[in-house]
């Protein structure tokens, strides 16, 4: 308002001032720009990628990206042991691995925080019992899990993402049963327990709203590992198969040229460590601004 | 303490058997012919006669297993034939080297890094250990591995590619444990410990590269605090040396939180260790399982995850001890 005469004071929303503080912190800015760049050459990848990524030349295999005295010009990233466009394959694969890990992370974080404030609203009977078994989850290496789950329903694309599915809602739980414990013992929620509200007016009105900042910060933290992990099952074989351009998989395809073709090693890793370092100095920059503790 | 003492050993139990019932319930649903596997030492005759047939009630075949297990007997590898708790032994040590080692490494450096960071907050040097860790906390760890290997052993080849030791050194297996076995051994006096220590390299900055980054980081922040608290300037307005009051004054006070985010690396090294010992050849446990996995190797897979649980649950417990040895506050908390 300029034609007012006293100095207006605007309190801006609480989602407006985390991005006011979120601002200032360049470097997670910066990390956020190139994630949005990375999330939407996923998004545009058919009209980002030149060729399909399984379409082979086969009198052009392992050809060095551009700025080699023997590249090509037609593959800017060079191409694989069997002539496919290795920067083509790396935007489907960036399609693929983040719509992946964000179902994985969306169907894990749902379940995760359903039965998280169920159990943190049950009497103590169900509660401490399914507490332990979570946290005995937990405690079990997670790759390890994931593998031995994919070891038991058979590898392949669909039962690693249960695997690493399974293997995150305990993370979704735990966070969610335990935030929404400390919340409970406020006292503006007993205040609104006397004036008559039941659980689920407790939960939705005072509770969720309190415990959103950890909430999202462990999707964030989620999301990484879940692309981590996918392109880890990847690799050791037991996620995406051969033809499927997934980061992980195309990594174990150029892991056996590495001597001479050490280019296609080298272009996908830093595909998948430019988004993990993206989305963990999000994580970062959320964290000081939320004032979240980082929980263990 | 002796409370605690009781309380820790009924957590170890029902962590044990919540462990067993959740292999068995696996095994049970999914592989039916695979328990029959792992609770017969001879599979072909217990298949035949049927007696661990699905008529027997689920508790028994329970109790069944549990007894098998409790005499540690594992059942053999399908592809191999092997007597897996024998497997177990011959692949364990070589893990566990690589795993201590690993952590010693981390945690030196860790603490190091950590302490140098928070003594030089907001400087040049803290920038730098900070900007390293979240660079090494988002590697990919088999990239990370791949490029290691590109750069020091194919262009640089200042260390080798893979295994735990040069081919042309036979040493006596002792305790399984090559940094050991190797020195016991007299017929190649130092070469092949060198080599011994060559090839562990690599292997161990691929692993401890995310618990490294982890522990500096927690060090860093729990030291900040730590050196900013009154008895510290205390100490030193009282003239203790510099290197007293950090790594004998601070540092002790602090490492309650390192200790919390070394137990949480210790899963990431089991982890990391299946990767990194497929990448490196390193013929340990974790490359073990994964190939048994290839091979759809039930019983070994089955005993793989109940002997790396366990290996944790214990840790766990060995950790719960040392941060109550090193924080009697700890030690009469009634919520432990």
């Amino acid at each position: 308002m300029s034609t007012s005469f006293y100095i207006q004071h605007q309190v801006p929303s609480v989602y407006l001032k985390w991005w006011i503080d979120f601002k200032k912190n360049k470097l997670a800015l910066s990390a956020l720009v190139i994630f949005i760049f990375i999330l939407l050459v996923a998004i545009f990848a058919n009209l980002i990628a030149p060729f399909d990524p399984t379409t082979q030349f086969e009198n052009a295999t392992h050809i060095p990206p551009t700025w080699y005295n023997n590249g090509d010009v037609r593959f800017l990233l060079g191409t694989d042991d069997l002539g496919r466009d290795l920067f083509s394959r790396l935007v489907y694969g960036a399609r693929l691995s983040l719509s992946l890990a964000s179902l994985v992370v969306i169907i894990s974080s749902i379940i995760g925080i359903t039965l998280g404030s169920l159990l943190a609203f049950s009497p103590s009977w169900i509660d401490i019992p399914t507490m332990r078994i979570m946290s005995f989850i937990l405690s079990l290496p997670s790759l390890l899990l994931a593998i031995v789950i994919v070891a038991i329903i058979g590898p392949g694309l669909p039962n690693a993402i249960y695997a690493v599915m399974l293997v995150l809602i305990p993370h979704f739980l735990i966070t969610t049963r335990s935030a929404i414990k400390i919340e409970l013992k406020n006292e503006y929620v007993t205040a609104m327990y006397l004036d008559g509200a039941n659980k689920f007016q407790l939960l939705k009105y005072s509770i969720l709203p309190n415990i959103f900042p950890s909430i999202i910060l462990q999707l964030v933290v989620a999301f990484s590992s879940a692309i981590l992990e996918i392109a880890a099952l990847g690799f050791l074989g037991l996620g995406a198969q051969a033809p499927y351009p997934e980061w992980g998989t195309i990594l174990s395809e150029s892991h056996d040229y590495l001597v001479f073709a050490p280019w296609s090693v080298a272009v996908p890793g830093l595909a998948i460590f430019f988004t993990i370092l993206s989305i963990n100095l999000v994580a970062e920059g959320l964290r000081d601004v939320m004032n979240v503790e980082k929980n263990s | 303490m002796f409370r605690i003492f009781i309380r820790q050993i009924l957590n170890l139990t029902s962590s044990l058997l919540l462990l067993c019932f959740f292999t068995f319930v696996l095994c049970d649903y999914f592989f039916p012919n695979g328990l029959s596997f792992i609770v017969s030492s001879d599979p072909l005759r217990i298949s035949e006669s049927g007696f661990f047939s699905q008529s027997i009630h689920f508790f028994s075949r329970f109790f069944e297993y549990l007894n098998k297990l409790l005499t540690g007997q594992l059942g053999l590898s399908i592809s191999r034939g092997n007597n897996i708790s024998d497997e177990i032994i011959n692949y364990l040590p070589a893990s566990m080297e690589l795993a201590i080692v690993t952590l010693v490494f981390s945690l030196s450096f860790g603490l190091w890094l950590g302490i140098i960071a928070a003594k030089h907050k907001n400087k040049w040097q803290d920038k730098l250990i900070l900007s390293a860790t979240l660079i090494g906390y988002s590697l990919p760890i088999f990239w990370w591995a791949m490029l290691l290997v590109l750069f020091f052993s194919l262009w640089l080849g200042v260390t080798p590619v893979a295994s735990r030791i040069g081919f042309e050194y036979d040493i006596d297996v002792v305790t399984g444990f090559l940094l050991i076995d190797s020195l016991l051994s007299p017929r190649y006096a130092l070469d092949a410990f060198v080599s011994v220590i060559q090839h562990m390299i690599l292997p161990v900055i691929v692993l401890g590269t995310i618990p490294l980054a982890a522990i500096t980081r927690v060090t860093r922040s729990s030291m900040i605090k730590t050196l900013g608290e009154d008895y510290i300037n205390n100490a030193i307005v009282r003239g203790i040396s510099d290197f007293s009051v950090t790594w004998k004054h601070a540092l002790r006070n602090a490492f309650s939180p390192i200790l919390t985010s070394l137990s949480l690396q210790i899963s990431s090294i089991i982890t990391g260790a299946i990767i990194t010992e497929s990448i490196f050849a390193w013929p340990g446990a974790g490359k073990w399982l994964l190939e048994a996995v290839y091979r759809r190797d039930f019983p070994v897979i089955h005993g793989g995850l109940l002997i790396t649980a366990s290996i944790v649950i214990f840790i766990y417990l060995a950790l719960d001890y040392i941060s109550m040895w090193l924080n009697p506050k700890l030690r009469d908390k009634s919520n432990l």
